[in-house]
């Protein structure tokens, strides 16, 4: 089912409005960009349902959403790894055995082997996003909604994240907050924002077509290696 | 300005997964100096070390005056709002503090009239981290460590915050995993694993060395640039 932005207006304190109207084809990855304080975060906060609209409609039939906080420590709530893994897995009301088995094929995947009863608060900034990944993916969410999912993960990680995300696009939708350029290759399809508004929708080729254009873009990000 | 450590060991109380353990480095930093690794490898806890947040003995500058500037911005604002923040700063730093201040925000793009009143949940991440390195800048120390310094920033932001650095006359360690700023700004570098120091040289030496940069994820970045340079030109 695609994801529907109708009209959709959200007003901070009377600093930011966002107004966004907005269809997404489900089963495709999208890369948000735009520059700081441009309203990416505050979209996925409302697409996550962590805020609500002051107007406008937001619609994606019965799915469920995982959503990746921009700041892991947001996001980790429990008090071991093992615990802040079974988190979604008990609420939606698995069985114990199955819930065992599962932590235990994720700590391995996560590269957390035999840290099961580590305390998440001990973990370094990089170790905690690849926590909060882990247990946002583990429940299996249809629709995934990551802000900046790979701001504080090694380049070993994020090969990691790639592929597993690559894998999974098959069958569902994700909307992923990005500022990394070599990022924006994995997309289907790219939304700029610019203060509060889309101010690009299209497809990869077409806005990579655009930056190449950019005289910045040329001299900062091919002149290097 | 000099760096030396001696036997540094470091451990938290309640994690025993994790131990630091450089036994010997001396760098002087007259040219900036890079630490890399991957995630867990102990960069953080260095620079805490560095920064006098964590105590230990094993480490000198000889006397010089150490800024560290956390991974995490939002942990920065001292006060409700900026302008607080900039109320308590200035009540120990200099009258020129305020302009330097606002001047780096400009060059970032930021106006402190528009954020001044602003409370940290009211901006974005990404502000939020151009306010913490335009206090870091602002600051005057003698040397400046700052941790993941580009995380959150946009294109423009993160080049701008190069070209900061490039300029800055004070000596600067930077703990980072963005690779291509490491190799723009510095002219050593240091490589973490598990907690041990296991590289220090210049970005040549270290990349002749294929199984070091393949272990730390150096030539997935490669690989990266490559695709990059490929559908971009």
């Amino acid at each position: 089912m695609n994801i529907c932005l109708k009209e959709v207006s959200f007003t901070y304190q009377n600093h930011f409005t966002l107004n966004i109207d907005l269809e997404i084809p489900a089963n495709s990855w999208t890369m948000i960009v735009g520059k700081n304080g441009a309203g990416k975060s505050t979209l996925l906060k409302l697409l996550a349902g962590v805020i609500q609209p002051d107007q406008g409609t937001l619609s994606f039939g019965p799915s469920r959403v995982g959503y990746i906080f921009q700041n892991p420590d947001d996001q980790i709530i429990q008090l071991s790894l093992a615990k802040e893994l079974a988190f979604d897995l008990e609420n939606l009301g698995l069985p114990v055995q199955q819930i065992e088995n599962k932590i235990t094929d994720f700590l391995r995947e996560y590269d957390f082997q035999g840290r099961s009863e580590q305390s998440p608060n001990t973990l370094s900034g990089g170790e905690k996003q690849r926590l909060a990944l882990a247990s946002t993916l583990i429940s299996d969410p249809d629709i995934l909604v990551f802000d900046e999912p790979t701001a504080f993960l090694d380049y070993r990680q994020k090969e990691k994240l790639y592929q597993k995300i690559e894998m999974l696009k098959k069958n569902k939708s994700i909307l992923w907050v990005t500022h990394e350029l070599d990022e924006l290759f994995l997309a289907d399809s790219i939304i700029e924002m610019e203060q509060g508004q889309i101010s690009f929708k299209g497809s990869r080729e077409q806005y990579l077509k655009r930056l190449s254009e950019i005289p910045f873009i040329r001299k900062h990000y091919l002149s290097c290696i | 300005m000099h760096l030396k450590i001696n036997h540094l060991e470091y451990q938290y109380s309640n994690n025993q997964n994790f131990k630091l353990e450089i036994e010997k480095a001396d760098v002087f930093l007259d040219e900036s100096l890079g630490i890399y690794g991957l995630s867990g490898s102990g960069k953080t806890t260095l620079g805490k070390i560095m920064g006098g947040l964590l105590k230990t003995t094993a480490i000198d500058f000889f006397g010089a005056e150490v800024l560290y500037l956390p991974q995490v911005a939002e942990n920065l604002l001292l006060g409700t709002s900026v302008r607080q923040t900039l109320k308590i700063i200035s009540e120990w730093k200099s009258r020129t503090f305020e302009e330097n201040f606002a001047m780096h925000l400009q060059k970032f793009g930021l106006q402190l009239s528009n954020i001044e009143n602003k409370h940290g949940f009211e901006l974005s991440a990404g502000e939020l981290r151009i306010i913490s390195l335009s206090l870091a800048f602002s600051y005057e120390t003698d040397i400046l460590v700052l941790d993941e310094p580009s995380i959150g920033l946009d294109w423009s932001a993160r080049i701008e915050l190069i070209r900061q650095l490039q300029n800055f006359k004070k000596p600067l360690v930077l703990i980072s995993h963005d690779y291509e700023m490491l190799r723009k700004l510095c002219a050593r570098v240091w490589i973490m694993d598990r907690g041990k120091l296991v590289f220090q040289g210049d970005f040549y030496q270290l990349e002749k060395n294929d199984k070091l940069c393949s272990e730390t994820g150096i030539n997935f970045y490669k690989n990266l640039v490559k695709k990059r340079k490929l559908l971009l030109s």
